[in-house]
């Protein structure tokens, strides 16, 4: 999976692109709590171009938002797939992010 | 080297011994092997020996934990090689749901949790108990999913398979009262979609059929290769098994193991039997928790 990073106004956008799974959740992890220990608090995960995401990716998100919320802070997600969306919606999981059509939208919020 | 924390299989279990040191009856059903074997699979899960999607089982990191259960699993699954749907899984395992029950016991008697006595009750019964020692370890996860559901906290993953699994085995009432259950329901139901094993498990409950399995399994005019044959085609219709290489080996013909099953069929003349992988040895199915080392089973 490739991951692109930057900043937009207060929140941190993450782009993902490709496959979240068994090969790379871990490093995905590392980066995402690298950034979270820089002291970030809004975060838009950019699903756009994610194709396929596992369990394992699925609890990244989860221990993430945890530990963002913690600090009174939120994770967005934006633009996923009908794919990615129906994991999200089957497993309960987008009723606990906030869900954005657009990155645009997802920003602003 | 005792391990020293409890499996998923093993709270469960520890939640379904109340204060009289009873198991509950629905814990006692062939349905719960169903149970046993999810809990494993989302045990690994965990620990990230395996990762799953909406289908299947994906082999992950395969190195053993120290523990009795889950190890012999890591070992299946890594003789297996590759992605299987988690439903062929959950039949897999089910299909050893005497052996896990009898490790599952022998733990946390090992550990001092339980122990296992012979005690009459009123109907002149000899029934095994398990008087509880040390109820730290129940107390401790029945707090903590009630604490988890009666607030809005976002779960950790841990507390999640764990409801997932009461909600989908049909066994919530370990854990929560029946008003508890109908006050939190849109709660517990959030919670237990979150596990992709336990959107498997209410499937393979609703597929599970124990029919006619004892016409056929228990004596009679039919020999033992005939008894054998009809329980082993009841237990591929009712995991949904479809290639007999997915059979383990002491149930599928060929293999030296099944051979050996076919002449414990033969000594006990019933087919309603297991294999327990860590000690070599078979045993008639109990649906007990009552434990082949405790001398029950045969």
């Amino acid at each position: 999976m490739e991951l692109k990073i930057k900043k937009e106004g207060n929140a941190t956008i993450l782009e993902l692109s490709g496959r979240l799974d068994t090969s790379n959740y871990e490093s995905f992890s590392e980066e995402l709590y690298a950034k979270l220990e820089e002291g970030g608090k809004y975060f838009v995960m950019d699903m756009e171009d994610l194709d396929y995401i596992s369990s394992s990716g699925l609890r990244v998100f989860l221990s993430a938002l945890k530990k963002v919320r913690a600090t009174d802070g939120d994770i967005a997600l934006c633009c996923m797939s009908e794919k990615i969306n129906e994991v999200f919606e089957i497993s309960g999981f987008s009723s606990l992010f906030k869900v954005f059509v657009s990155i645009d939208d997802a920003v602003n919020e | 080297m005792k391990k020293y924390s409890l499996n998923i299989a093993e709270e469960i279990a520890l939640l379904s011994v109340n204060e009289d040191g009873e198991v509950h009856p629905k814990l006692k059903s062939p349905k719960y092997d169903i149970v046993i074997a999810s809990a494993i699979l989302m045990d690994l899960a965990l620990h990230h020996r395996i990762d799953t999607d909406m289908k299947n089982v994906i082999p992950d990191k395969l190195e053993p934990m120290g523990d009795p259960i889950l190890d012999v699993v890591i070992e299946e699954i890594k003789e297996f090689g590759s992605v299987r749907p988690i439903s062929e899984w959950i039949a897999d395992l089910s299909i050893k749901g005497q052996f896990f029950r009898d490790e599952i016991v022998k733990s946390v008697v090992d550990l001092g949790i339980l122990k296992v006595e012979n005690k009459k009750v009123l109907w002149m019964f000899s029934k095994r108990v398990y008087p509880m020692l040390d109820d730290t370890e129940v107390k401790e996860v029945r707090a903590r999913i009630r604490d988890l559901v009666f607030s809005d906290e976002i779960p950790d993953y841990k507390d999640i398979v764990i409801i997932s699994l009461l909600k989908n085995a049909g066994i919530l009432e370990l854990a929560f009262t029946d008003e508890e259950m109908k006050d939190y329901e849109h709660r517990i139901s959030q919670i237990a979609k979150m596990d992709m094993i336990g959107l498997a498990i209410g499937d393979s409950l609703k597929e599970f059929k124990l029919s006619n399995i004892k016409s056929f399994i228990t004596g009679g005019e039919k020999t033992p290769e005939q008894m054998l044959d009809e329980h082993v085609k009841e237990l591929k219709e009712k995991f949904r098994i479809t290639n007999d290489a997915n059979l383990p080996a002491w149930l599928r013909k060929g293999t030296d193991q099944y051979a050996k099953t076919l002449e414990f069929v033969k000594e006990k003349n019933t087919a309603d039997i297991t294999f327990n992988h860590r000690t070599g040895v078979y045993q008639v199915n109990s649906y007990s928790f009552v434990g082949h080392e405790f001398g029950s089973g045969s």
